[in-house]
């Protein structure tokens, strides 16, 4: 089985920095450091010692409530209750949180107990073995009988060395990175220099300048720039020094997907650096000296020896490619969202022990290599359109074969990516202490076994529902199945279908979602409308699965987050014809914005004509009302004219025969 | 001869071989803007033509070398058989037009590492051409692994999509097989394909 991993690799001078010119330092000095290093391992063992943690519940309790602590004695109640040993044992215990459940035997063995936060822990047979490390009695999830899974080791495992007060610090830093620099142009280590300092600067704000993060990122720092680590050229030590700067100034921009389609592990890591920087520098300061890693653990989940650098894959995943070699760039690795140095590193950590979760799941033994997946005999990763990636397949034989996919049309291609359906994404966030993977109801009623979900995978119904379960931890990203393709374009076709990406509730009450592809996918918040249609398959219209149930419904248990290859059907030019479509209706848009152009056009013709029409009515009519104005006059004048001429011919006596004057219009 | 599925890009359209009756297409992987259309013939995986975005722009310095080159009149830049063509100023032409090139770009004049990270492409020949009035950018070569041996031959032409932008998006058309006699068989094949190429106004 692919989780029976080697032990890591001892490196020849663990436990300290070795510097190329660094002084060497006081062994008294050094070994004091050990001693302290040792009481800290031990003391996180202890903690993790569910014998030690039931004493000191026990111990610390100030007040309990028995009745609770009886409801919760689990099986044979009855029994438990009447046992007086039992009954003077848990009087003596006083829990201090009356939810803390223990599981008994009738004589008054304490089985198991679990705190206030669900996690059931059983103290097995291995606790009872003389002789046995503490940590080793640890017996936490499933699969931990599994020969190889280390479930002793704590976090702290991943520390390669103590931190060196005098050493770890910003200035420090800035000393490797002049070693490591050294063959760059002024101009260009100046600028680098710079970026440095003030990745650094702004890691120290977020993570805080004391905080444990922050010393564990700076003492990463200097084992990225040692120069006997694994990284193979001080090109790459460099951009590793750069990339874990960007990352704890901020990773919500430092981790992109570009050049490695696989969203789910890039989001994984995101969240992670998110929500537990000193975890994630203390596993990259592990990778870079020993090939590999302790993952997992956390929620009850065995951890396990990560391998990146197994032999025979001849240094894949420490090899720079064209991207990843390149002189880390905010612009060009950020902006540009190409595959940065640490980005290889993450994607081969997590998308390993994705390969391994799926391993366990479904008996299979295959290994994931994220990058140069040639120089691993067996496997096939060249091409122009290739990400370098390989999963192979571990034969009877040992030897590692390149697996196969099937594609929708029958097609055999080379697998370039892990294994990353919605199950085995959930399981690596689990046990990472990712909050879990958010899944539409829809589509997580599929993963149902006897009514539970997956480990990790937390089902939503709505926006609002999504909100409400993410309010408990405003600020705090999780992982989110989506569809891609609507993410990235609200439905033009960009992007690949099923993706997984990182949501968070923000201060007013927003969904903010995470992307890794380029900035403006970014950190979006968008209407609840648009949420519920890119979550809920139901409304996914012409989603095309790679796997589909009898039906011809998505088998979503093994449809894989990332991208896929959809058949097209023969002779017919689909995307022609979605643009010709498009065309069509620019087009006859353009032919009705015309049509109703004309018809305004012809609607002011009409205004203006009689607007014409009805000055000309006016004019007329009121020259008419003028003409008449004026004969009334003249018509007043003459008839005053006519009766004086009247009255002086009767003063006269003399006839008066002139007719009287009439009114007279002129014609208007 | 039907006309190709790839339209989303620069490539208005193109007269593909009659035995390429297998479609395929794949989109977003790579940074949620890149896509992929494939032809091949039936269910076999090679040969394959295709048209392909990376799904991100280049900018500045990185693309500066391979627009110069476009602006050129059409004219060999490297051929790996020709001493004229691989003189050193041939080279650094390569060198400054690489970056752009994907993973033909990790070829033996821009990357001279050894070990595991030396190149994985042999650049036998790059360039300008003039396809339908438009210069595109031409390289010819096979990926290989540490054993030097030819793995998959490539033959593919880099297009600026839309010069105008200062952001310099690049789409491919090539071919590629893992048969080395399949590749020069579909050479005349392609020649056409290419020929047959109307671009997007």
């Amino acid at each position: 089985m692919a989780d029976v991993e080697e032990k890591p690799k001892e490196i020849a001078n663990e436990g300290g920095d070795r510097d190329a010119g660094d002084a060497k330092r006081d062994g008294s000095k050094v070994d004091d450091e050990y001693k302290t290093l040792d009481q800290a391992r031990k003391d996180e063992a202890d903690k993790l010692n569910p014998k030690k943690q039931l004493e000191r519940l026990f111990s610390e309790t100030q007040e309990g409530s028995t009745k609770a602590l009886w409801e919760g004695t689990g099986k044979n109640y009855a029994e438990i209750a009447k046992n007086p040993e039992v009954q003077k044992k848990l009087q003596e215990a006083k829990v201090k949180d009356p939810s803390a459940k223990l599981e008994v035997t009738a004589n008054g063995e304490v089985l198991s107990f679990a705190p206030n936060n669900g996690e059931k822990i059983d103290l097995g047979k291995e606790a009872k073995k003389e002789n046995v490390p503490v940590a080793e009695s640890v017996k936490v999830g499933e699969g931990s009988s599994k020969p190889g899974a280390d479930k002793t080791k704590a976090p702290s495992d991943n520390v390669v060395r103590p931190f060196d007060p005098q050493k770890d610090t910003i200035d420090g830093v800035m000393k490797t990175f002049d070693q490591v620099s050294a063959n760059l142009p002024p101009d260009v280590r100046e600028q680098k220099r710079k970026e440095l300092q003030e990745d650094l600067q702004k890691s120290a704000e977020r993570l805080g300048p004391e905080s444990e993060a922050f010393k564990s990122m700076l003492r990463t720092q200097n084992v990225l720039g040692d120069r006997s680590n694994l990284l193979g050229n001080d090109q790459n030590r460099l951009n590793a020094m750069l990339g874990l700067a960007a990352r704890g100034a901020d990773p919500s921009n430092a981790n992109r997907q570009g050049a490695n389609p696989f969203c789910a592990l890039i989001s994984e890591s995101r969240i992670e650096q998110q929500n537990n920087f000193q975890k994630y520098a203390d596993e990259t300061a592990s990778l870079a000296m020993k090939g590999g890693c302790f993952r997992g653990g956390e929620n009850g989940t065995p951890r396990q020896w990560v391998d990146i650098n197994k032999k025979e894959y001849n240094g894949a995943n420490f090899a720079a490619g064209p991207e990843s070699g390149q002189l880390y760039n905010r612009d060009f690795h950020q902006k540009g969202g190409k595959l940065d140095y640490l980005g290889q590193l993450d994607a081969a950590k997590i998308g390993q022990e994705t390969t391994m979760a799926n391993n366990k799941a479904n008996g299979l033994n295959q290994e994931f290599i994220a990058a140069n997946a040639h120089l691993v005999d067996g496997a096939k990763s060249l091409g122009q359109a290739s990400p370098g990636g390989a999963l192979l397949e571990r034969g009877s034989d040992g030897k590692l074969q390149q697996v196969m996919d099937k594609e929708s049309d029958g097609r055999l291609v080379a697998a370039k990516a892990p294994p990353t359906t919605l199950d085995n994404v959930a399981r690596v966030n689990y046990a990472n202490g990712g909050g879990g993977l958010m899944v539409h109801e829809n589509m997580a009623r599929d993963f149902m076994v006897n009514g539970k979900l997956p480990e990790g995978m937390t089902a939503f119904k709505d926006a609002a529902d999504l909100k409400a379960k993410l309010a408990a931890n405003p600020g705090k990203e999780y992982q989110i199945a989506t569809n891609g393709t609507m993410v990235a374009s609200g439905g033009e076709g960009k992007g690949h279908g099923l993706h997984a990406q990182s949501v968070k509730v923000d201060d007013k009450g927003n969904l903010v979602f995470g992307n890794n592809w380029s900035d403006k996918h970014n950190n979006k918040t968008y209407s609840d409308e648009f949420v519920n249609a890119f979550t809920d398959p139901k409304k996914w219209d012409g989603y095309q699965p790679s796997y589909t149930n009898p039906d011809g419904s998505p088998d979503w248990r093994r449809e894989k987050a990332g991208p896929k290859t959809d058949k097209v059907d023969n002779n017919t030019d689909t995307q022609q014809k979605d643009r010709d479509a498009q065309k069509k209706k620019e087009d006859e848009e353009k032919e009705r914005e015309k049509a109703k152009q004309k018809e305004k056009e012809k609607k002011e013709q009409e205004e203006a004509e009689k607007k014409k029409q009805d000055a000309k009515i006016k004019a007329e009519q009121d020259a008419k009302i003028k003409a008449e104005q004026s004969a009334q006059e003249k018509h007043k004048e003459d008839l005053a004219n006519w009766r004086a001429k009247q009255e002086a011919a009767k003063a006269k006596g003399i006839d008066f025969s002139e007719p009287e004057p009439t009114l007279k219009i002129a014609d208007t | 001869m039907p006309s190709t599925l790839s339209s989303t890009g620069v490539i208005k359209s193109m007269r593909l071989p009659e035995s390429y009756t297998g479609h395929s297409k794949s989109i977003g992987g790579n940074g949620g803007e890149d896509w992929i259309y494939s032809h091949y013939p039936g269910k076999e995986r090679y040969p394959e033509i295709s048209v392909r975005y990376s799904g991100f722009p280049f900018f500045g310095n990185t693309a500066d070398g391979f627009r110069n080159l476009l602006k050129l009149e059409p004219q060999v830049i490297f051929d790996a058989s020709s001493p004229r063509h691989s003189r050193e100023q041939n080279q650094n032409l390569v060198r400054e037009a690489s970056l752009p090139l994907g993973n033909s770009g990790n070829n033996q004049i821009f990357n001279t590492k050894s070990g595991n990270e030396a190149p994985i492409f042999f650049l036998e020949k790059m360039e300008v051409q003039n396809i339908s009035q438009k210069n595109v950018l031409r390289v010819q070569g096979y990926f290989h692994g540490p054993d030097k041996a030819p793995q998959v031959f490539l033959d593919c032409v880099f297009i600026d999509a839309d010069p105008k932008s200062e952001e310099v998006r690049i789409e491919e058309l090539y071919l590629e097989t893992d048969n080395k006699g399949l590749f020069d068989a579909e050479q005349a094949n392609f020649e056409q394909v290419l020929k047959s190429i109307d671009w997007q106004n």
